[in-house]
């Protein structure tokens, strides 16, 4: 059994309870001439009637007058919660921070090339001294030049 | 936690008299937005106020979900407590002119929440049927209590089976109580669209229970 066409979304809007009081004028009418659509009324008032759930019992309305005080208790609890990890991580970050600061030097120390240091310390007096007290044309190689250059003049 | 107004009277009156200060208390109670800031700047009473107003509509509609009145009453605290810190996000993100929509984000949260949790625990079919004595029932035979009890226990669990939208629907217009208005602004749709989502629900329920009834009768 369906109800008519034209009175179906009606019916639909009586169920949701967002009939304008002319329609429901319109509706009623019609409902008390139609056994069809009266069927169908009371079918959807069923549906609903089933799918709702029963009242709140006793001791839930009494544990609902509770649950403000509860609530409010947990809202601080889970305060404390996240102060603490700001804490936390504020503090591991302070410490990272402070590691950082303390072996940064010693890191860029490491990092420098060991010859461009080499070379920066070697040249003392005493050593510019010995390099310019060396004879340049002492050695086998030299003696090789000159030996040749000799041959050429004769 | 009234609103003041106050009149100052600095001004001379016609006749030459100064005005007295006058301050007018208005009687009507805060709404939501301005209940929640009043909490986040350190009025504590308006957290009670604010969460009494909607507990009863949150919890009946949380308890679809959850078949234990523990796990409804921890859901509803839940949601609560999540549309706070919410409000204190949006707050800090987008400014303090920012609007807040406490009653949409709590439902919201609720629906999601009891939802999730029907999920996690696999209690779909374990809906709070546990309840279905203490239902109106017709007056009558213990034979028509029996068949008002089959008939509930398959259109609630046939509830919890609808497509997600005509649950949510259905569900905060039947157990939270909302206008088409309220599940629109929850569920981010047109009050219209909340009219069909519900529309189809109901149509949906009644050819379930249609089909349920005819079967018994030929049987």
């Amino acid at each position: 059994m369906s109800a008519c066409v034209d009175f179906e979304p009606l019916l639909l809007q009586r169920a949701s309870q967002i009939l304008t009081p002319e329609d429901s004028v319109l509706l009623e009418k019609h409902l008390a001439g139609c056994a069809r659509c009266a069927a169908e009324a009371e079918a959807f008032a069923q549906t609903l009637s089933l799918a709702k759930l029963p009242p709140l019992s006793v001791p839930e309305r009494m544990s609902l007058q509770a649950l403000a005080l509860s609530a409010l208790a947990a809202w601080y609890r889970a305060e404390r919660g996240r102060r603490l990890i700001r804490r936390a991580a504020f503090g591991l970050t302070t410490a990272a921070a402070l590691a950082t600061v303390a072996i940064m030097p010693s890191l860029v120390r490491k990092e420098r090339p060991r010859t461009h240091v080499s070379q920066m310390e070697d040249p003392t007096l005493a050593a510019l001294e010995s390099w310019g007290a060396e004879d340049p044309l002492a050695g086998p190689l030299a003696d090789s030049i000159l030996g040749g250059m000799d041959a050429l003049d004769d | 936690m009234a609103p003041k107004a106050m009149i100052d009277g600095s001004a001379s009156s016609k006749c030459g008299l100064p005005l007295r200060v006058v301050e007018i208390v208005a009687e009507q109670p805060l709404d939501d937005d301005e209940l929640c800031r009043a909490f986040l700047e350190g009025e504590e009473a308006a957290f009670g106020e604010l969460v009494r107003r909607h507990q009863s509509r949150v919890y009946g509609l949380v308890r679809r979900y959850a078949p234990e009145p523990e796990d409804a009453r921890d859901l509803t605290q839940r949601a609560f407590l999540k549309a706070f810190q919410a409000a204190r996000r949006a707050l800090s993100r987008f400014g303090p002119s920012h609007s807040i929509a406490f009653q949409a984000w709590v439902f919201r949260i609720a629906v999601n929440l009891g939802k999730n949790h029907a999920r996690q625990e696999k209690r779909w079919k374990k809906a709070p049927l546990a309840d279905l004595e203490a239902n109106r029932r017709p007056e009558g035979s213990a034979l028509d209590a029996l068949v008002w009890a089959e008939g509930s226990k398959l259109v609630r669990a046939a509830v919890l089976h609808l497509p997600r939208r005509q649950r949510e629907v259905f569900t905060l217009r039947v157990d939270g109580e909302l206008s088409f208005g309220e599940v629109g602004s929850v569920l981010g749709m047109s009050e219209n669209s909340a009219k069909v989502h519900f529309h189809y629900a109901i149509k949906r329920l009644r050819l379930i229970l249609a089909a349920h009834l005819e079967k018994d009768e030929t049987s």
